[in-house]
């Protein structure tokens, strides 16, 4: 199976706020939360400064995502194609994803009651039906651009090499945290993008590891070493029953 | 004369003040759960987690004085240990029950809890998935280890009988059940390996995590143990604390040994140094939880007076706080700008929780023989 990426092209970003508007209408999400959200960052000084805009701080639809890995009733699942969804059916809402998550990006809709989750899905649906996510739909310019993420790894690099020194020679998402699906290039540094350097190894690996090796070996070496004393001190109480019995009877 | 009336009026404003924190607790907490978490507390999407978790995860290793306790009464047979077990135990109890409430109004979705205990949806790979399991059980362990009161009070023999041939196994299933969830959770940060900042952050948090709870439920044990003492002048049993305090401090050492080793291995030794304050606060949490209460524990002229042996478990306790703390909060990094602090209402509901525990604790040792010297029977 195909496994789907967005890139996304700092450099041509015009800030229209089409894919803002287009995530919005699709999803209907509750007032003040964006799924995708076009962001402005100012490069440089007076008088020399330069906007830089694009959509930022979304889900990054990792491969190894440590939001799926925390959640514990599996209210969050990582497809295939490669979109992370949600299931707020099924969310207790501890929230142990949002603080899990090496991007910040899951939110909660904090003026609810009964709040939930609000992530973007990779429009899972939308997919399904043989469509792109909406915000790339409607993307003028082609600074999103929904593929195959081998294809777009491709494009991306090719993009770098066009720019001629213009764009930065990395491709965030392609390795970070074991990689993700939604890739950046861009002209400005990465970490100027609220996007920090991150170490290529997924989160999730020792942790899982520590919960399918650690945990039984916890319960068992705890269950041995107690029932081991339990059977020593009996034994010895015993032994000291019986001599103080052997003495009693001298 | 004087004496005398406040030693009266003593419980009074005790019974007072704690009545009114526990009905306002109460009060804010039902309108918590009717208004959501936006409005009651000053969580935001840059601090999920808060002063909740804080204490949830503070309070669990607190009242591990309890699981200790199990260990050392019932399973090496220590019987001498039955008698300062109850009082012990009945603590534990309640830390957990305040730790379920704090978790259940931490949900943000908490209409739907019981999805967590159902099989079908469980992720065996979330530690916290773990932590509530084990704490859901635990809890219901340390109910039964607690009931030989009733079964006492209002003498069922055959009950009584019963427990005593169960309660190994109860304990021993309340030890194991400890040991998992003390150690998860520390496992819950490991996957928070690019946001907690490296003094914290290690492969070993389980380990490190099961061990401070170990040796803060020693601090616990002698805390209650001597507090009770001079509140109910019942003598308790303060000659078998110096034992314990020798043991905290093996404990203790072992863990600072870890703990500095694991920064040398991690290669992360600079940082104790030119963090800033998160520098500081390691210092803190290394000087009044590490330091101090192992100078105190380890020698046998402090460790054989209550001032010594109180202020040892008040240190440990200090410094598993601050621990806690950075490692739930502090030492987390966040978006740049964010900014957390806990609402009135988070601070009444951990308030109210702790004064409603200090009544029931009240109210049961007033009507069950918690401090009964028969306790030796039947805790086992
Ligand atoms: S970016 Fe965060 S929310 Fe999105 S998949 Fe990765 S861990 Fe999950
Ligand atoms: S808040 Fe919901 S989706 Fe997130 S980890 Fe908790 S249960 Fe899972």
């Amino acid at each position: 199976m195909a496994k789907y990426g967005m890139l996304t092209d700092v450099g041509k970003c015009i800030g229209c706020h089409a894919c803002t508007t287009a995530c919005k209408v699709k999803n209907d999400t509750p007032e003040g939360v964006f799924w995708t959200r076009v962001s402005t960052y100012e490069q440089g000084t007076f008088p020399d400064a330069r906007p830089y805009t694009a959509p930022l701080s979304r889900c990054m639809h990792c491969e190894y995502p440590a939001c799926v890995s925390a959640c514990p009733v599996g209210a969050l699942g990582k497809a295939e194609e490669g979109a992370v969804t949600y299931d707020a059916s099924r969310c207790v809402g501890c929230r142990y994803c949002m603080a899990a998550c090496p991007f910040h990006t899951p939110q909660l809709d904090w003026d609810s009651v009964l709040s939930s989750i609000q992530k973007c899905q990779l429009c899972a649906d939308r997919l399904a039906a043989d469509l792109e996510p909406a915000c790339a739909s409607v993307c003028p310019t082609g600074a999103l651009q929904f593929g195959e993420r081998a294809s777009l790894l491709a494009e991306a690099r090719e993009r770098i090499q066009a720019s001629d020194g213009q764009y930065v020679n990395h491709i965030y998402g392609q390795n970070e945290v074991g990689g993700t699906s939604v890739l950046y290039i861009s002209p400005v540094e990465f970490e100027s993008l609220g996007l920090s350097p991150l170490g290529s190894e997924p989160l999730t690996e020792l942790s899982e590891k520590v919960a399918v090796i650690g945990t039984p070996t916890i319960a068992g070496v705890a269950a041995a070493v107690l029932g081991g004393l339990y059977l020593f001190t009996k034994r010895r109480e015993r032994g000291k029953a019986a001599s103080t019995a052997a003495e009693d009877s001298k | 004369m004087i004496a005398r009336t406040q030693r009266r009026t003593a419980p009074t404003v005790f019974w007072v003040v704690a009545g009114v924190v526990g009905a306002l607790g109460l009060g804010v907490s039902i309108w918590r759960l009717a208004q959501g978490l936006g409005a009651t507390t000053n969580l935001s999407d840059a601090y999920p987690w808060g002063l909740w978790i804080v204490f949830d995860i503070f309070l669990i290793p607190f009242s591990a004085g309890a699981f200790t306790m199990a260990a050392i009464a019932n399973i090496m047979n220590k019987d001498e240990y039955h008698a300062i077990a109850r009082p012990v135990i009945l603590a534990g109890f309640l830390g957990y029950a305040g730790v379920v409430a704090i978790l259940l109004l931490d949900l943000a979705r908490w209409h739907q809890f019981y999805k967590i205990l159902w099989p079908g949806f469980w992720n065996l790979q979330s530690f916290m998935l773990e932590v509530t399991l084990c704490i859901t059980l635990y809890t219901i362990v340390l109910l039964l280890e607690l009931s030989p009161l009733l079964w006492e009070r209002f003498r069922m023999a055959s009950v009584q009988r019963g427990f005593r041939l169960a309660g190994a196994w109860i304990a021993g299933a309340g030890i194991v059940l400890s040991c998992l969830h003390q150690a998860s959770l520390g496992s819950l940060f490991l996957l928070m390996r690019e946001s907690l900042q490296g003094l914290w952050w290690s492969p070993m948090l389980p380990l490190f995590f099961l061990l401070s709870a170990v040796f803060s439920g020693l601090a616990m044990i002698i805390f209650v143990t001597v507090i009770t003492g001079r509140a109910y002048g019942y003598p308790g049993s303060v000659r078998l604390l110096p034992g314990l305090a020798q043991a905290a401090a093996v404990l203790l050492a072992l863990y600072g040994v870890l703990r500095l080793g694991d920064l040398v291995i991690r290669n992360q030794v600079g940082l104790m140094f030119g963090a800033g304050s998160l520098s500081l606060l390691f210092w803190g949490e290394i000087i009044i939880g590490l330091v101090i209460p192992l100078v105190l524990f380890a020698l046998k002229s402090t460790r054989e007076r209550g001032a010594g042996l109180l202020w040892g478990a008040i240190c440990v306790i200090v410094g598993l706080a601050l621990n806690r703390a950075s490692v739930g909060l502090f030492a987390l990094e966040r978006p740049a700008g964010a900014q957390y602090f806990p609402s009135l209402i988070e601070f009444m509901v951990v308030i109210g929780v702790l004064a409603i525990a200090a009544i029931a604790y009240a109210v049961v040792t007033q009507y069950l023989p918690v401090f009964s010297d028969k306790a030796a029977s039947t805790t086992g």
